[in-house]
């Protein structure tokens, strides 16, 4: 096979692996230069029409997913004698090869793969295909631990040969589902048990049922409760165990409804408040009567004996108990009407025939519970029982059907079940609140919902596309195909624009603090010769930013533009003495000249000095002094811009110097 | 004892991977084996005929004065299988060709009215009287497992999608297990011997009546044959039948 070109386009370059019923071959693609995996099957379809139309069949239909942890498969075909298929090449090992070296994994370890693998199957379930054959065998994992599953369907297209084979050669039976066991159909949750058993051997690293022969392992699947992995791992939370028990439940109806919800209850398994949950144990539910039609004796016996140590024993044996109960009102009625149909019997028949009368089950499929029975007692018949379950098309309360079924015939006095419906079958709402909008609706794409109504956007701390609200709220008991749900998602936090606040003042920014939304801060002023005293100078963040609602934003604003310094001016006056000369001017100067004239008293003269400047007014009076000879004073004048100064000398109320000045003036 | 032997490929199959042969010693004791291969590109074929050689072999060899009693009778048959067991897988396990071969084993051993059978797999023996018929041989398949433990009904093991799948087979694996019958033959036995082919297609109840109406024994196994072929013929039949010595011819 090595080197040999299939399909006229694929090289052969080596062996990666033999599957019994096929070896698989690393392959170069010629016409798109690539490295393709390349599987060739090790059967001869020659005389085997169904089987080989049943295998083409599947594997086309696996060539419609596509999935980052489903294997590719591009092309399937034939070349002389030889069939394959062609898919994409991943690097790595198979799941089973990990588990022998790594196993037991830890729950942290084992959670990313399973999330994987369960995605992938309800990728597969929501576009029809079951696998059928989920095992780690079929399943490649990458250096990264990106896992992908392989053989969508056709593993078990292939064993449906009639050729008669051997335990040598047989497919491992270890994931089989009991219904598979049994030889029934595959269906989504007979993928669902498989997972399940694949997680069991990711935690312990061992196989839950194992034996000498398939069909003992077979029947340890069938007969035997899946073990404890808490009893060998007591680390691993309850909840973890439960996600096991509940996939694996030998009766289909009580594993997870999808893959989906079971890839839910992956995603919050770890939750630390999930811990001490409850052991899984099977509900018991009177519905269930009409879905366990025969358990055998030995099954019985052990599922009672480990039912014991659970919290809600199932009690199989005893399923009518329960119905009966429900029909309480009617035993008296049955009572009388029988009473009277066996008196008219009596009357008709006695005569003669001792035989039973025929007669025919009436229809009575619609009509309530009443009505029907009067319906039935009418034509001999006895209710036997009521067994209520859901229906789509029969409203609550009314019959569904009867068993034996309308029409037959029968004798007189022959029990007849009645099944009441209970109107659409309800599930509860899950709490989707604070999941991925877009995840959540994929995953509700595979009930049948009414619709799901376009999300509310609302802003919120959460990240965009968060569930905020959900309607119908969590548990609430749905009808599905009658109900639209209704999810408020985050658009993110509430992001706004800042606008130019620069020029405004402090009542313009008022009401742009009421129309924006923002908080508005006054981070001091500062001066400014180009914006208005008053007015923004500068922001703080800048225009344009994008802010969420509430943001505090700083201004600054203006106190007009800067002063220049003070200037001071410093002037020196002279202020001569000159008294004013009297009438005793003559003696005065003779004293003087006679020498006497230091002993001759000088009058003195007051002086008042007068300034204009940033601190003084020239009304008031800067200082006062008195002066007997003349006298030099400096005197300061402080002027800031634009100011003028002014000073004035008076000496005895006479001005004797004034000046003006400018703050410019040197 | 006479018998008829009579292998048919069916009316699908393009390999004929049935085997089915008589011996018979100078003494009179007779060795019937019947083998139906599986597995493999060749190895179905190549199983069942190198059992039905091998078998043949042994049994030809066989030093009478070392064989005495019942139970080494018994020994020397399970010794026999052991050997074509260890045969077969050796060559499995060499040899790519006859990967995962194995074949289904009946071999009844007749010593005047004793009758020992050793079997493995799905072929059957029965004890045919002129009243009824009784399957000896129990089927080593998974469907019959699962029946013999109420886990399945009649009719869901007869539309089993693995009903093909056999837990005992000479040569599949290293060591096995093989089932032993003892039945004692009266005046009116007849033993029929048969794959599959046969068994899947004809009731109890024909076959009765097709062996003991009117006809030689050759007629008879025709007839086996030619109604399974009737039915479908989609897997090789074969039968080994073995009746009284014809008291007519017996007589003069």
């Amino acid at each position: 096979m090595i080197g040999r070109r299939i399909g006229g386009r694929y090289e052969v370059l080596h062996s990666i692996g033999d599957g019994g019923m096929s070896k698989v071959y690393l392959a170069h693609d010629v016409i798109l230069d690539r490295d393709v995996a390349i599987k060739v099957l090790n059967y001869e379809f020659a005389n085997e029409e169904e089987l080989k139309r049943r295998f083409l069949r599947e594997a086309l239909s696996a060539t419609s997913l596509t999935h980052p942890n489903i294997v590719n498969i591009f092309d399937v075909g034939e070349d002389g004698e030889l069939h394959y298929l062609v898919m994409e090449y991943v690097e790595g090992q198979t799941l089973k090869k990990y588990i022998l070296e790594h196993g037991p994994l830890s729950p942290e370890q084992a959670l990313p793969i399973m999330r994987q693998l369960v995605s992938a199957i309800a990728n597969a379930h929501h576009n029809g295909i079951v696998h059928r054959d989920v095992k780690p065998q079929n399943i490649l994992m990458d250096a990264e631990g990106n896992v992908k599953i392989t053989d969508f369907g056709i593993a078990m297209a292939l064993s449906a040969t009639s050729h008669t084979k051997t335990n040598s050669v047989i497919g491992t039976v270890h994931y089989l589902s009991p219904e598979q066991a049994r030889g029934g159909m595959a269906t989504k949750k007979s993928d669902i048990y498989s997972l399940g058993i694949v997680f069991y051997e990711l935690l312990s690293g061992e196989l839950p049922f194992s034996a000498e022969t398939a069909v003992a392992i077979a029947l340890k699947h069938l007969q035997e409760e899946t073990p404890s992995i808490r009893e060998k791992f007591p680390s691993i939370p309850q909840s973890v165990e439960n996600v096991i028990l509940k996939a694996t439940a030998k009766d289909a109806l009580h594993r997870y409804r999808s893959a989906d919800e079971m890839y839910e209850d992956l995603l919050t398994v770890l939750e630390p408040e999930r811990a001490q949950e409850e052991k899984f144990g099977i509900p018991y539910d009177d519905d269930q009567t009409r879905v366990i039609p025969i358990i055998k004796e030995k099954a019985v016996r052990e599922e009672d004996h480990e039912v014991t140590k659970k919290m809600e024993p199932i009690q199989p044996a005893t399923p009518a108990e329960p119905v009966k109960k429900k029909r309480k009102k009617w035993p008296i009625f049955l009572g009388v009407s029988i009473g009277i149909i066996a008196l008219l019997a009596a009357l008709l028949f006695i005569p003669g025939i001792l035989r039973p009368k025929q007669a025919i089950i009436p229809d009575v499929s619609n009509m309530n519970e009443v009505e029907a029975s009067d319906a039935l007692v009418e034509e001999g018949f006895v209710i036997e029982r009521s067994i209520e379950q859901p229906s789509e098309e029969i409203e609550a309360g009314n019959v569904i059907r009867t068993v034996p079924e309308a029409g037959k015939e029968r004798d007189v006095g022959t029990p007849i079940t009645l099944y009441i419906s209970t109107g659409k079958e309800k599930i509860p709402m899950s709490d989707y609140v604070g999941r991925d909008f877009t995840q959540v609706a994929n995953l509700l794409a595979g009930y049948d919902f009414l619709s799901i109504d376009e999300p509310i956007e609302e802003f919120s701390d959460e990240d965009p596309g968060t569930i905020l609200k959900q309607d119908p709220a969590p548990g609430e008991e749905v009808v599905p195909s009658e109900t639209v749900i209704a999810f408020t998602i985050s658009k993110g936090k509430d992001m706004r624009t800042l606008g130019d606040l620069r020029g405004l003042d402090r009542n313009q920014l008022k009401e742009y603090e009421k129309s924006s939304g923002f908080t508005i801060r006054d981070a001091g002023s500062e001066h400014s010769s180009t914006v208005q005293e008053g007015h923004v100078i500068s922001q703080q963040p800048e225009k344009g930013a994008s802010l969420q609602k509430g943001s505090l934003v700083d201004v600054i604003f203006s106190k007009g533009p800067p002063k220049k310094p003070v200037k001071l001016h410093v002037r020196t006056i002279i202020i001569p003495y000159e008294p004013e000369v009297t009438n005793q001017p003559d003696t005065e100067e003779d004293e003087a000249e006679t020498g006497t004239e230091t002993e001759q008293p000088k009058p003195p003269q007051t002086v008042r000095i007068y300034i204009q400047d940033r601190k003084h007014s020239i009304k008031d009076v800067f200082v006062e002094f008195t002066i007997t000879e003349t006298t030099k004073r400096q005197i300061q004048i402080e002027l800031e811009e634009g100011q003028s100064g002014a000073y004035q000398v008076k000496r005895d109320d006479e001005v004797i110097e004034e000046k003006t000045f400018s703050y410019d003036d040197e | 004892m006479r018998f008829e032997v009579l292998t048919d490929i069916g009316r699908k199959r393009t390999v004929n991977e049935d085997g089915a042969a008589v011996y018979t010693l100078p003494d009179g004791t007779l060795l019937a084996v019947i083998a139906d291969g599986m597995g493999g590109h060749r190895g179905g074929d190549y199983a069942s005929r190198m059992t039905i050689r091998l078998m043949g072999e042994q049994f030809m060899n066989i030093q009478l004065d070392q064989l005495k009693t019942d139970e080494d009778w018994k020994e020397w048959l399970l010794e026999s299988v052991f050997y074509v067991n260890r045969y077969l897988f050796n060559k499995a396990s060499a040899d790519e060709q006859y990967k995962g071969m194995g074949t289904t084993l009946d071999a009844v051993l007749i010593r005047g009215s004793d009758c020992q059978i050793v079997h493995a797999g799905d072929s059957r023996v029965y004890q045919l009287n002129q009243k009824d018929v009784k399957q000896i041989t129990k089927d080593h398949s998974y469907v019959n497992v699962l029946l013999e433990n109420g886990e399945i009904t009649e009719e869901q093991a007869a539309n089993h999608p693995q009903r093909n799948w056999i837990m005992k087979a000479v040569g599949s694996e290293r060591r096995i297990d093989p089932d032993l019958y003892e039945v004692d033959l009266t005046e009116d036995t007849f033993l029929l011997l048969c794959t599959d082919g046969l068994s899947n297609k004809l009731d109890e109840q024909t076959i009765h009546k097709i062996i003991h109406a009117d006809g030689t024994l050759r007629e008879k196994v025709v007839q086996l044959v030619q109604m399974a072929n009737k039915m479908g013929g989609e897997d090789n039949i074969s039968v080994i039948l073995i009746g009284p010595d014809d008291m007519e011819v017996k007589q003069p």
